[in-house]
């Protein structure tokens, strides 16, 4: 059996995407904690392209890029299937993994502008939340249908994240009365024992994400 | 059984050739529609992609894909002839992560400096130099970053392997270039000679005709709106 590592950080929604899907296929595996701030040899070794985590290692080979490392982690562990077999609904899930990476930019801003710039982002991230509500969950409990598949990982950050980085830029999101179907599948993913009992710890991210909002904003007004 | 594919496209955008030739390379019969994507978008085609409104789409027996890297992959799954991916599931992994390179770093770059104003030219012509150098890295001695044969990254690095030198030649702007990137400059004469590829690429006077065209005419944004 080959050696698998995870070079990951304690408050990365990414680094959790691959814990997710290791733990939800029973994969043993060692954990490493990377100070992003002085980064290790190890990880510009390995991830040289954007010297980011999380970053996989399976028998000593690294693999960077989360929605990357998941498909791999995918392909070697097929027992708990996280993907649809169907190859049509294979493809729907990965439009809507894209579709999250590539607004993530836009989803972010509202944390890191200040002013009518925030407004601005705030109002566009709520759009987006609108589209992936009506279009990419529907009326399905999960993105993965019943069961939590590779979508809803992929989304971990909305049920778990936004609202903490909400909190602490001191803007409104995903409330219950704008978003019914996109809160309730946020409550029953955190509900998923997997998830539940694999979080950070909240109030830790909260004050963490407090404290790099108080720089975003002192810079913003230097 | 018949099977219907169709294509959704427009002639110029490499995100919709990047599909037509995956279908080519594995000798898929397709329809093919062109869509008026700056001035006149088919009510299909909305209804298709109602999420981007962007070509390409491919309709596959009535089912819509949008995307062309997820268009790719699901190519790649359902039509198994002349495999664009690598078996190996590391090397997979190591595909799409250049894919996504590709795409996520280098195009957004690429595109800035084709279409920079001069007072900024030097800076973002640097930060595509940047990225290409990076993505040259890749390549490690081999013909396609496929290996032998044109694989997923080869179809994703499209545009710089055709387009990007047409767009260089109608701006005066040079990124690519033998002597910076002797490696990348071979491979993107490798990728326009490969026979499938260059029968999937629009024509050079009609491509260079109309990025000078859009020069001209004052436009100093590339068509963003049209795909992806």
């Amino acid at each position: 059996m080959e050696e698998v590592k995870l070079l990951g950080t304690w408050g990365s929604p990414f680094s959790y995407r691959v814990l997710w899907a290791l733990k939800h296929k029973g994969v043993k595996y060692e954990y490493v904690e990377e100070n992003v701030f002085n980064k290790s040899e190890l990880l510009l070794r390995s991830n040289p392209v954007h010297k980011k985590i999380p970053v996989l290692f399976h028998g000593g080979k690294p693999i960077a890029e989360s929605i990357v490392i998941l498909e791999y982690i995918e392909e070697i562990w097929p027992e708990n299937p996280l993907l649809p077999q169907d190859p049509y609904e294979r493809t729907l899930s990965r439009f809507w993994i894209k579709f999250g990476e590539d607004t993530a930019p836009a989803f972010y801003k509202f944390f890191h502008t200040v002013g009518e710039e925030q407004v601005k982002a705030t109002k566009e991230a709520r759009q987006l939340l609108k589209i992936i509500e009506e279009h990419g969950l529907g009326e399905k409990k999960f993105f993965g249908g019943d069961k939590i598949g590779l979508t809803d990982i992929a989304y971990g950050w909305v049920a778990c994240w936004l609202d903490v980085l909400a909190e602490a830029a001191g803007v409104q999101l995903l409330e219950s009365d704008s978003f019914p179907r996109l809160q309730a599948w946020a409550e029953n993913f955190k509900e998923v024992p997997l998830i539940k009992e694999n979080l950070p710890n909240r109030d830790k991210m909260l004050t963490f994400f407090t404290l790099r909002r108080e720089k975003i904003i002192a810079s913003a007004n230097s | 059984m018949a099977e219907e594919v169709k294509v959704f496209g427009a002639w110029g955008s490499p995100f919709s050739r990047r599909v037509e030739l995956a279908l080519q390379l594995k000798g898929v019969q397709y329809e093919y529609i062109e869509e008026d994507v700056l001035k006149n978008k088919s009510p299909l085609l909305l209804k298709y992609n109602p999420v981007h409104k962007k070509i390409p789409v491919l309709l596959h027996n009535g089912k819509p894909i949008a995307e062309s890297l997820v268009i790719l992959e699901y190519i790649e799954e359902t039509w198994k002839g002349n495999p664009i991916l690598p078996e190996d599931p590391y090397d997979k992994a190591m595909a799409r992560f250049w894919a996504n390179f590709v795409d996520e770093k280098c195009l957004p770059v690429l595109r800035k400096a084709g279409w920079s104003q001069e007072s900024e030219r030097e800076k973002v012509v640097e930060e595509a130099c940047e990225c290409l150098k990076t993505l040259e890295s890749a390549l490690r001695g081999k013909r396609f970053f496929g290996g032998d044969t044109v694989g997923m990254v080869d179809i994703a690095a499209n545009f710089i392997g055709y387009w990007l030198r047409v767009i260089q030649e109608a701006t005066g702007m040079e990124v690519l270039s033998a002597e910076k990137f002797p490696e990348l400059f071979k491979w993107t004469d490798e990728f326009v000679s490969c026979s499938i590829v260059k029968g999937s690429l629009p024509p050079r006077d009609k491509l260079l005709a109309f990025v000078k065209a859009r020069i001209a005419a004052g436009m100093d944004q590339a068509p963003t709106n049209a795909s992806k």
